[in-house]
């Protein structure tokens, strides 16, 4: 009797974990859901720190980094990229994983990724990074990072380290040498251009800018935007909430419907990760009433770092898109040519942002009604030429609050 | 004020929903002994299964019927580890959250590799004549029909439960299993088959989110976003009723419901409460409230995540 309750146990467990490993290989095997091609290799998110634990001066960093120092990197040229999530973000993420694949494929330097990286371990996996000595240069991509990476560069170049930190954005002061920052003003034109372009299409009045969470780069990009709705047509008001989340789509959709019913806004621009996810469903559901005249009109949204055009291709205008490839080309660059000290210990303040294509906007058709008409486009043509060339200079502004109404 | 309370309360209701079929699908497990503390990590496997079903076939019906079939089969996965081994339900529970969510994120991101899955949610359907009705006809009778079925379902669910032999079998397992292996009840059985309706139940909740509500999936537990664990709470709340559940759910909804309008009501609000993050709260207190309020007769089933085994 116990020899049979023992097997069907073991017969039980075994039909259990085939279950698992089933449909999880599953995906490997099933068309259409086979992986697509990636030239990059992915290390696991759950490195850890060799060192023992030790608080650093940031107060959110619990790894220590010790004073033995590290060999020469085997093979020269390796960088390692540190993500809190992953390409289908179709954001910061998914730019700098576009960006890593490019030095791989240009410059020819080995990449490796490390994706999902979650708040509790980005010390221990950028340090563990740093202290194998396999990686002339470890990037890390994401405001949750900022002061982690930092701090670990402190101590990576007190202990005598040869690897460099790059991070992306950060606005972080007294840096050592051996890091780089990009700006958080990275994306100010880009909005400035989108405000100029929203004050154009608007029908209704009323534009909707909606956050995530009030950081100085969210400030700088709404007042930019707003600079740029305010050049081309004052009468534009825009309307910015503040979610308290980056990570609740179905808030983010109730918030964009809300917006569009009570405020009339007919363009929603979003820098609100996945919450802002859920602005691109409210374009698809509802339409903006124009105040006055009660006519229904169709809803548009700014897509946010990457092309976001695909998430809701007749109801995406444009998205203020980040180069980040521009940044990471410069670091690599430099350590190519041995010019790190150019840039090292610095702060880059670097104009990444621009317009993307406008997809199903790029005309005005009897299928694509909403598109932006041609003088539209010539306009903004100018004014991102201007602002290229240095003529139209986008304020950098940071508040301590959002504005408490429509500016 | 009209208008915004209107508004409100027209989307408490999609926004309750899939709460409500986790909520009811978990008292059934419950009522039977087990605790399913993985109803996130379900829910979250059927919301990618459900778009990836829909976006491939076209057919709503089929996205929601492949997310019940995966949330019968993580479902199975903790009735067999709980019910036929003995393993704790807490520590299963756990590890089914975290291996739906793991799977759901990881096959998200090899089909957006090549393609990117969107569809568009239910659209509303109006009920003839009562849509009419000033306010509250488009506050109730303008929904999507997962809603109607949500609230259908806890209805229909606490019929059974209450009303027939079986739901007496069900419940009786979970009070004294001793008592009801000995009136010849299959103890285990019924929890096998509780957990997986309740398996199944929030599965369809977290198809509700996609198909009803959202048509789009992002990885990171962005979507159903703690639904799952407030399902569980709600069951507390209900008392391990599905009638009760309907009330819970909905306070819910509501709570996200008047948070979510108010924050994008714009700075007005904001302004009187500090900031969106009093307001993501209301939720939460409104749940604390009431069971405050309504505490007194909270009495779990007497073997809830007790394994029983006939001696």
């Amino acid at each position: 009797m116990k020899l049979k309750k023992g097997v069907s146990t073991i017969v039980t467990v075994g039909v259990v974990v085939a279950a698992v490993i089933i449909v999880a290989g599953a995906f490997y095997l099933v068309p259409g859901l086979a992986p697509g091609s990636n030239t990059t290799t992915t290390a696991t998110a759950t490195a850890t720190a060799t060192a023992t634990s030790t608080v650093i001066s940031t107060g959110t960093v619990t790894s220590t980094v010790t004073t033995q120092k590290s060999t020469a990197p085997p093979t020269p040229h390796s960088m390692a990229v540190v993500l809190g999530g992953d390409e289908t973000d179709l954001g910061f993420n998914y730019v700098a994983i576009q960006a890593a694949d490019l030095i791989a494929q240009q410059y020819g330097w080995n990449v490796s990724i490390t994706r999902d990286v979650q708040y509790s371990q980005q010390g221990s996996v950028i340090t563990s990074l740093a202290q194998s000595g396999k990686y002339d240069l470890v990037w890390v991509v994401g405001n949750q990072f900022i002061g982690t990476t930092e701090a670990i560069a402190n101590q990576s170049y007190k202990a005598g380290l040869k690897t460099y930190f790059a991070q992306t954005p950060s606005y972080w002061q007294k840096l050592t040498p051996n890091i780089v920052l990009l700006d958080q003003s990275f994306q100010v034109t880009g909005y400035y251009e989108a405000g100029v372009l929203a004050a154009k299409m608007t029908q209704t009045g009323s534009i909707g800018f909606i956050i995530g969470q009030w950081y100085p780069s969210q400030s700088m990009e709404f007042y930019a935007f707003v600079a740029g709705v305010n050049a081309t047509n004052p009468s534009v008001k825009v309307y910015c909430t503040v979610a308290g989340t980056w990570s609740d789509a179905t808030l983010g959709l109730q918030i964009a419907k809300t917006m569009i019913q009570n405020d009339h806004t007919d363009i929603i621009a979003q820098v609100a990760d996945a919450t802002g996810r859920g602005a691109f469903t409210a374009a698809q559901l509802y339409n903006a009433t124009v105040p006055g005249t009660g006519a229904q009109v169709h809803v548009s949204v700014i897509g946010t770092v990457a092309d976001q055009a695909s998430l809701a291709p007749n109801n995406v205008m444009t998205s203020v898109l980040m180069n980040t490839t521009a940044f990471i080309t410069a670091v690599v660059q430099h350590i190519d040519a041995g010019t790190w000290s150019q840039i090292g210990g610095q702060d880059l303040f670097m104009n990444l942002g621009s317009l993307s294509s406008y997809h199903n906007y790029s005309a005005v058709s009897s299928y694509t009604p909403y598109g932006i008409p041609a003088s539209v486009q010539t306009y903004v043509s100018n004014i991102v030429a201007q602002v290229n060339a240095g003529t139209i200079k986008v304020q950098q502004e940071v508040t301590q609050n959002p504005p408490s109404g429509p500016v | 004020m009209v208008d915004l309370l209107t508004s409100i309360l027209q989307a408490s209701l999609p926004l309750s929903m899939p709460i409500l079929f986790a909520a009811v699908g978990e008292v059934y497990a419950e009522r039977a002994g087990v605790l399913n503390m993985g109803v996130e990590g379900i829910m979250t496997l059927a919301a990618f299964v459900s778009l990836w079903t829909t976006f491939l076939t076209g057919s709503y019906l089929l996205g929601a019927l492949a997310a019940v079939a995966a949330g019968i089969a993580l479902g199975l996965l903790h009735s067999l580890a709980c019910v036929k081994i003995g393993v704790n339900q807490l520590i299963v529970g756990l590890l089914v959250y975290t291996i739906g969510g793991g799977i759901a994120d990881f096959a998200y991101r090899h089909v957006t590799a090549t393609t990117l899955p969107i569809i568009t949610p239910l659209p509303n359907l109006d009920v003839p004549y009562l849509t009419g009705i000033p306010y509250i006809g488009p506050m109730i009778f303008q929904q999507n029909v997962l809603v109607y079925l949500s609230f259908a379902t806890a209805v229909v669910m606490g019929l059974i439960l209450y009303k027939t032999t079986w739901g007496l079998k069900v419940r009786s397992v979970g009070e004294n299993p001793e008592a009801a292996d000995a009136a010849g009840i299959n103890v285990n059985l019924t929890r096998h088959l509780c957990v997986l309706i309740g398996g199944a139940l929030a599965g369809l909740g977290g198809a509700a989110i996609i198909l009803g509500y959202l048509g789009l999936y992002n990885t990171g537990d962005t979507v159903v976003a703690g639904r799952g664990w407030i399902a569980i709470v709600v069951v507390i709340f209900a008392r391990w009723s599905p009638y009760r559940a309907i009330l819970g759910a909905w306070i819910f909804g509501f709570g996200y419901s008047v948070a979510a309008t108010l924050i994008g009501s714009g700075g007005g609000f904001s302004a009187l409460t500090g900031n969106p993050y009093f307001l993501l709260m209301l939720p939460y207190v409104f749940a604390l409230v009431v069971i405050l309020i309504f505490h007194r007769g909270t009495k779990p089933p007497s073997s809830l995540t007790v394994p029983y085994k006939r001696r």
